[in-house]
């Protein structure tokens, strides 16, 4: 089985491609609040609606959705958390033939840019 | 005219004439006995040499004449030639008078009597310098071309005009891990991927029939299986007459371009989608807004 990760189609990915344990691998904070979960996040877990963000000091829970628009040639996601609801862009999505490795690029309104790795 | 029924006056004529030829003819000529000692020199050969017949008795001669990077060859032919009667036939250097050596084709034949013993050699040697001379300039030049060609970017190749390939360079056979053997006519087509190859050869069958230059980007595969992109450009060749004589070509690696190319396409199309997104975003406020501002209402 190739380990490669190969593109997928935006305009037609599936919803639950978005989902699983993702590990934060990288982020530019841009203006984002340095000090808020999300952007200390270290790993993002999308259950079927549940939403679990976990940072060294902190973990917050809540719920997320995979939403569409027509304007927009890809998918964002809705992340509800108790203090704050936010909107990030998928930007990237790749990932194995198999689907065991994947690589998430969102794009948050804040404009904090996360790479997140599966496993 | 038979010999044996001429006149001594005829006889004395036609041996003048022969030493006329012999003097006229641009060669230098002469005649040895079976052994190869000297018998003869004709004019142009003492002219060029300064050596008459007496001068050649002794190996001093040879010696003086002939460049020393030729005597142990020319004696090495000349004496097989003289112990098996075969015909006599080198390219050698001979010092002039002046002292400056010129190159000619020496070429000798053995006359045999009526027993099949060899009576005499006749020998000429013909000034070939110019000729050595553009064809070492030709062979200097073909090497330098060789370099370059082989040594440039691109992998590049020259076809007949029916665009039949008859030369590549080496970084062609280098790059695709091929042979001329493989390579030859129409054999590029091995190490073109096969959902490309029909329009490929499509175009250029077509290209070669237009005779205008030509350019077409397709992959080519390397010796390790993997495809590259490549920029083909082909440029008809014409002698004095307008006639088409060769396609010269070159393929250019353009797969780090289209790479980039298609990373900056990317890298739009994301900044596109997150302008849109940052709006919708804004509209989404507004929204939000609107809805408060009315409740409040």
């Amino acid at each position: 089985m190739s380990d490669l990760l190969l593109d997928v189609n935006l305009q037609q990915v599936p919803d639950d491609y978005l989902a699983g344990a993702w590990r934060v691998a990288h982020r530019v904070l841009n203006r984002a609040d340095p000090a808020s979960t999300l952007a200390q996040a270290t790993s993002l877990v999308l259950g079927g609606q549940a939403l679990e963000l976990e940072a060294p000091t902190q973990k917050e829970t809540g719920s997320w959705a995979v939403l569409r628009d027509e304007l927009l040639n890809r998918p964002y996601i809705s992340l509800n958390l108790p203090a704050e609801d936010l909107r990030a862009l998928v930007t990237r999505l790749r990932r194995t033939t198999d689907g065991a490795r994947a690589q998430l690029n969102l794009y948050f309104s804040s404009g904090l840019e996360m790479q997140l790795d599966r496993p | 005219m038979d010999a044996s029924t001429a006149s001594p006056n005829s006889a004395s004529l036609i041996e003048n004439e022969f030493q006329f030829l012999a003097d006229f003819i641009p060669q230098l000529v002469w005649i040895t006995d079976p052994a190869g000692s000297h018998l003869y020199f004709n004019q142009r050969w003492i002219d060029y040499t300064g050596y008459t017949l007496v001068d050649s008795v002794g190996p001093d001669m040879w010696n003086n004449l002939l460049h020393p990077d030729d005597r142990a060859r020319a004696r090495q032919i000349w004496g097989h030639s003289l112990a098996t009667g075969d015909d006599y036939e080198i390219e050698y250097r001979f010092k002039a008078k002046d002292g400056g050596y010129r190159w000619f084709l020496g070429q000798a034949k053995p006359r045999y009597d009526a027993d099949g013993t060899i009576v005499t050699w006749f020998g000429t040697c013909t000034d070939i310098q110019d000729q050595k001379v553009a064809r070492e300039t030709l062979a200097e030049r073909e090497a330098e071309f060789t370099t370059l060609a082989d040594n440039v970017a691109q992998l590049s190749w020259m076809a007949r005009p029916d665009g039949n390939i008859y030369w590549y360079n080496k970084r062609w056979y280098d790059f695709t891990g091929s042979s001329p053997e493989e390579m030859a006519g129409w054999g590029w087509e091995k190490v073109h991927h096969p959902e490309h190859t029909n329009e490929v050869v499509g175009f250029v069958r077509d290209a070669w029939t237009k005779g205008e230059p030509w350019e077409l980007t397709f992959p080519l595969k390397r010796q390790d299986s993997e495809y590259r992109w490549f920029l083909t450009r082909a440029v008809p060749i014409r002698d004095e007459q307008g006639q088409l004589v060769r396609w010269l070509g070159t393929n250019t690696d353009v797969t780090k371009m289209r790479e980039l190319q298609e990373q900056l396409q990317n890298s739009y199309a994301d900044l596109e989608a997150k302008v849109t997104f940052r709006n919708l975003e804004l509209e989404h406020e507004v929204q939000k807004l609107r809805k408060q501002v009315g409740s409040v209402a």
